[in-house]
C-alpha cells in the first residue's frame, strides 16, 4: 500500500491527509481518479497515489466528518465526489499551516551549516 | 475521447467483485476508478484487455481484498463509535429521567402532617401559614437530615430545619416536643414533633418555609 514514486511511503505516509485537505480546498469537489491525477501533474509525476493509500484516507476523513459526499451517475457508472465540510475547511487549514512549519523546521535542522557548528 | 462500453463496464464489475471487491461503500467507487484508468491508457494506444490487465496489476495481487478489508473496519469502526454514543446518550436520557421523576417525588408538594382538616392562612413564596388543631403530628415532607432543632422561647417552641439532597431545605416552626435529633437521617413522612398549642384555643399556627438553593450553613442563622 504504498503511496509514491520518487519517495519513500514512510515519508509520504503522513502527508496524505494534508495533501488531499489542501485539494479539496482548492477545489469545490473532486473524485477519487481526479485527485490522483491532480497529485500526479502537480508534482511532476514525482507523487503518484495508490487506490490502496487514496481510497481509505478518503473514508478516513469522511466517517471524521471532514468530507461529505456525494454521487453522480454517468451512464452505468457511479462517481463519488468529495468536498469539506465546515470541520473540514479548518482542519485543512490547521493541517496546512502545520505542514508549513514542519518543513521550515526540517530545513534548519537539515541544513549542512547547522552540521558543521 | 474513449468510454468503456456497458459490457466492458459490467465485465470490469464482476471481475473485481470476484477479486474480493464488494462492500458496497467502496466498490463502485473503485469501479468508476479503475474505468478511469483503463480509459486513459487506451487512449494512450493500449487495447481493452491489456490496458485492465495493467490496472489491475497496479493495485498489486491482495490489493482489492485488502482495500475491501480497510474500508470495512474503518467503518465498522465508525458504527461501533456510533452504537456507543447511542448507548451513552440512552444511558443520560434514561439518568436524567430518573433525577427529575425522584425530584418531582421529593420536592415537597405534600403537607407536613397528616390530616385534612387545615386552612392555608397565607401563602407568599415558599413561607406557609398553616391553620391546625393543635398537637398535630408534624412530619417530614421528603427524607433528608436533621440541620439543625433550636429552641426558640417558651411561647414559640422549637424550630426544625432539615435539608434535603443539599437541594432544599424545610423548616417547621412551633414545634413542640421534637422527636428528632440535629444530624439524624430521617425519611419522609417520619413524625418530627407536634404542633405547640396556644393557651385556650382549639387550633394553632405551622409556619412551613421551604428554602431552595441555601447557602452554606452559617448563612442559615436568622
Amino acid at each position: 500500500m504504498h503511496i509514491c514514486f520518487m519517495y519513500s511511503k514512510e515519508l509520504l505516509k503522513g502527508t496524505l491527509k494534508t495533501i488531499v485537505l489542501k485539494l479539496l480546498s482548492e477545489n469545490e469537489k473532486m473524485y477519487g481518479y481526479e485527485i490522483t491525477q491532480r497529485v500526479k501533474a502537480l508534482s511532476d509525476g514525482k507523487i503518484l497515489l495508490t487506490e490502496g493509500a487514496l481510497y481509505p484516507t478518503l473514508h478516513k476523513l469522511e466517517s471524521e466528518g471532514l468530507l461529505v459526499t456525494e454521487t453522480v451517475s454517468i451512464g452505468k457508472r457511479i462517481r463519488k465526489y468529495y468536498s469539506l465540510t465546515n470541520e473540514g475547511v479548518s482542519t485543512a487549514e490547521a493541517k496546512v499551516n502545520e505542514f508549513a512549519d514542519f518543513m521550515l523546521t526540517m530545513r534548519t535542522l537539515l541544513s549542512p551549516n547547522l552540521s558543521l557548528s | 475521447m474513449i468510454n468503456l462500453s456497458e459490457r466492458q463496464i459490467d465485465y470490469i464489475a464482476t471481475d473485481i467483485h470476484r477479486k474480493g471487491l464488494n462492500h458496497n461503500r467502496i466498490s463502485t467507487e473503485i469501479l468508476d476508478h479503475i474505468c478511469c484508468s483503463v480509459e486513459f491508457r487506451m487512449e494512450e494506444g493500449s487495447d481493452f484487455d491489456h490496458a485492465y490487465e495493467m490496472v489491475i496489476r497496479s493495485f498489486g495481487e491482495k490489493g482489492l481484498p485488502e482495500l475491501n478489508k480497510v474500508t470495512r473496519q474503518i467503518w465498522s469502526k465508525k458504527n461501533r463509535l456510533k452504537r456507543f454514543s447511542f448507548y451513552f446518550s440512552s444511558i443520560a436520557a434514561c439518568l436524567l429521567l430518573l433525577v427529575i421523576v425522584v425530584n418531582a417525588k421529593e420536592k415537597p408538594s405534600v403537607r407536613p402532617f397528616n390530616t385534612d382538616s387545615y386552612e392555608l392562612l397565607e401563602k407568599s413564596g415558599n413561607n406557609l401559614l398553616f391553620k391546625i388543631e393543635k398537637g398535630t403530628e408534624i412530619v417530614s415532607v421528603a427524607s433528608g437530615i436533621v440541620l439543625e432543632v433550636s429552641k426558640r422561647g417558651k411561647d414559640t417552641g422549637y424550630e426544625v430545619t432539615i435539608t434535603h439532597n443539599k437541594d432544599y431545605q424545610t423548616v417547621y416552626s412551633f414545634i413542640s416536643d421534637p422527636k428528632v435529633e440535629e444530624g439524624e437521617h430521617i425519611s419522609k413522612g417520619q413524625p418530627i414533633g407536634a404542633l405547640l398549642g396556644t393557651p385556650h384555643q382549639k387550633e394553632s399556627i405551622l409556619h412551613y418555609k421551604i428554602i431552595n438553593d441555601p447557602g452554606p450553613k452559617d448563612n442559615d442563622e436568622k
